[in-house]
């Protein structure tokens, strides 16, 4: 189902659309927002358990190419290089048997290329639709029940994102962007303090709101 | 305006969050310190040569507690007097009388727990339930409470040695667990050889004619196509694990737009596309046994020679079998031969004939070529396949 999306998500990535005759330029981009990170089961020889989150936070930043209509064949568009930063605070752990309060904090720090389709007919709004592939770094933070800890530790795995939302052109080189983002990593492994390794998730749902300034 | 558009966006991401994965978790809590172990058992006492499970909880820094009895470490003061076979299930063997301590020990905490072994003699063994009554392939648990010379009865089914004073109509196992092997009556012997003499029980087991454990429908049909019929039948499968034929059963079919099944002799029809279940009562047992039965699309039909070595050309007066096979919707495949609507075409001079007692066999009646087709389902849903003969002098 995920390599469906990722390869529906790159077809219409990469679906050209009429554009208004422009130049291409590179750009940077600011966006922060919301993510809601979906509840994690946890796998191990022990057997399985389950993290959940509270709401957190993204900042992410983003240098990329704006196609615009420099490149007739491949389309309209965008491709950038994003560093973003993400945390959820851990708000239960499930168990056998009761916990005793949880904390603690998931962060995530990835570097993604992705590219982006973007219909450029109804200026100033630009509605567009990307994908996204990259690394990230996941960290368990210091994940404790009470006094007793749990797990900290890291992994860093491959990552992927789908994106969707639209832009508005606020001047000729300001964009105001509101977007979805499904950003999501493969297979995080961690050790917990009693030496256990365990298979863990990480799939988030992002709203995010930023500002691009071409250059 | 950006802040309704932000909360438009949000609303459907939270019930987006909301359809994530839901997992029962199998782990034990182990993060949470063990700081206390409670060891107990059915009784203080026990007559020396016989078992005893002790259990123990666990308690977790007063967060919780659980059953830690196979996680522990069991051990006795005195191994001479009470001592664990396997010190991780908790049972305990009365060697010789006297007090002895009883610990459990898991992760640096301890359990303690007084107990006697005593020295109490077996004096008979009762072997419960007497009489019993099993059908012939069935079973039957019995359990051997001892009584002992301190007035103790005691559940003792797993210190006996169990026996059948006759095993061509019951056997039993270790535990007390007796089979009913042939009509009759038998004694289902308990014996307790740690003493001498041994003292014995028994209880009378009588085995009656085999019970109905169940209908069975069979032939277990394939994925059928539109139209096409399957005739189940129903069997009584008995506790001897024979199966004798259900004379009358009443059919019914879950959803008779899918297929139909005659109520009395148990024909399927296909009808749709689908599946339904099929369901034959039994009025003489009471049960009902039913089959999934599932109508799948004919994606495709190859038509080819029966045997794989002959080719597509034939003699005058010689025969050809062929074989329909089907590639159904699911991308399975069955061999339709029999179910499928043979046709000629192209038959330049009357080259072959379609044998009428044999689905999909052809005979060369004159030097030509003719196409034989292969047909399932009318109009737009038919689907054919088709095989070019020809026929040689």
């Amino acid at each position: 189902m995920k390599n469906m999306m990722l390869l529906a998500g790159c077809l219409l990535a990469l679906c050209s659309t009429s554009a208004l005759a422009a130049e291409g330029g590179f750009y940077l981009g600011l966006h922060g927002g919301g993510v809601i990170l979906e509840g994690v089961k946890n796998e191990s020889r022990e057997g399985d358990f389950n993290f959940e989150f509270d709401p957190g936070w993204l900042a992410g930043a983003t240098i990329g190419y704006d196609l615009r209509d420099t490149y007739p064949n491949i389309g309209t568009g965008r491709v950038e290089l994003e560093v973003a930063w993400r945390t959820n605070d851990l708000d239960k752990l499930e168990f056998l048997q009761p916990s005793i309060g949880a904390s603690g904090e998931t962060t995530v720090a990835s570097v993604m290329l992705n590219t982006i389709g973007e219909y450029r007919e109804n200026l100033p709004w630009l509605p567009y639709i990307g994908v996204g592939a990259g690394v990230a770094r996941i960290t368990l933070d210091n994940f404790t029940q009470g006094a007793y800890p749990l797990v900290d530790d890291e992994d860093t795995v491959f990552a992927y994102q789908f994106l969707a939302g639209f832009g508005y052109q606020v001047s000729s080189r300001v964009y105001l962007d509101l977007g979805y983002r499904y950003f999501a990593l493969l297979d995080p492994t961690f050790t917990d303090v009693t030496g256990v390794k365990f298979d863990s998730e990480y799939a988030t749902h992002n709203v995010t709101l930023g500002a691009r300034f071409d250059f | 305006m950006i802040k309704r558009m932000l909360g438009i966006c949000l609303l459907p991401l939270l019930l987006l969050a909301a359809c994530g994965e839901d997992s029962d978790p199998t782990r034990n809590n182990d993060f949470v310190p063990l700081t206390g172990i409670t060891i107990d058992s059915a009784r203080g006492d026990i007559p020396f040569g016989f078992t005893i499970q002790f259990t123990a909880e666990g308690d977790f820094s007063g967060a919780f507690s659980r059953d830690i009895t196979t996680d522990a470490t069991w051990s006795s003061s005195d191994p001479a007097l009470l001592t664990f076979d396997d010190p991780n299930r908790g049972l305990g063997r009365g060697v010789a009388p006297g007090p002895v301590t009883v610990f459990a020990n898991l992760n640096g905490a301890e359990g303690i727990f007084s107990f006697t072994v005593s020295n109490a003699t077996l004096q008979s063994i009762a072997v419960t339930p007497n009489p019993a009554g099993v059908a012939k392939g069935g079973t039957q648990r019995f359990q051997a409470i001892g009584t002992f010379s301190d007035s103790l009865t005691l559940d003792i089914t797993s210190d006996v040695t169990w026996s059948s004073a006759g095993v061509t109509i019951a056997t039993v196992e270790a535990g007390g667990l007796a089979k009913g092997v042939d009509l009759g009556s038998t004694e289902i012997i308990a014996t307790y050889s740690g003493i001498t003499p041994a003292v014995t029980g028994a209880a009378t087991l009588t085995v009656t004619a085999p019970s109905v454990t169940g209908i069975r429908l069979s032939p277990e049909p394939p994925i059928l196509i539109v139209n096409e019929t399957w005739e189940l039948s129903a069997l009584r499968v008995l506790s001897d694990d024979t199966t004798e034929p259900v004379a009358s059963a009443v059919w019914s079919s879950s959803h008779t737009n899918i297929a139909t099944v005659d109520a009395a002799t148990g024909v399927v029809t296909a009808r749709a596309v689908g599946t339904t279940t099929i369901s034959a009562a039994d009025a003489v047992s009471g049960l009902t046994g039913t089959a999934t039965v599932t109508v799948g699309a004919v994606n495709s039909i190859e038509v080819t020679p029966a045997v794989t070595t002959d080719d597509q050309i034939i003699s005058i007066g010689e025969s050809l079998q062929l074989r329909a096979t089907a590639t159904m919707s699911n991308n399975t495949t069955r061999d339709i031969t029999s179910v499928a609507t043979w046709t000629l075409s192209n038959n330049q001079t009357q080259a072959v004939s379609l044998d009428s007692a044999v689905r999909g066999r052809v005979i060369g009646n004159a030097a030509g070529v003719a196409d034989v087709t292969a047909n399932v389902g009318t109009g737009d849903q038919r689907v054919s396949g088709t095989i070019r003969i020809t026929v040689t002098q």
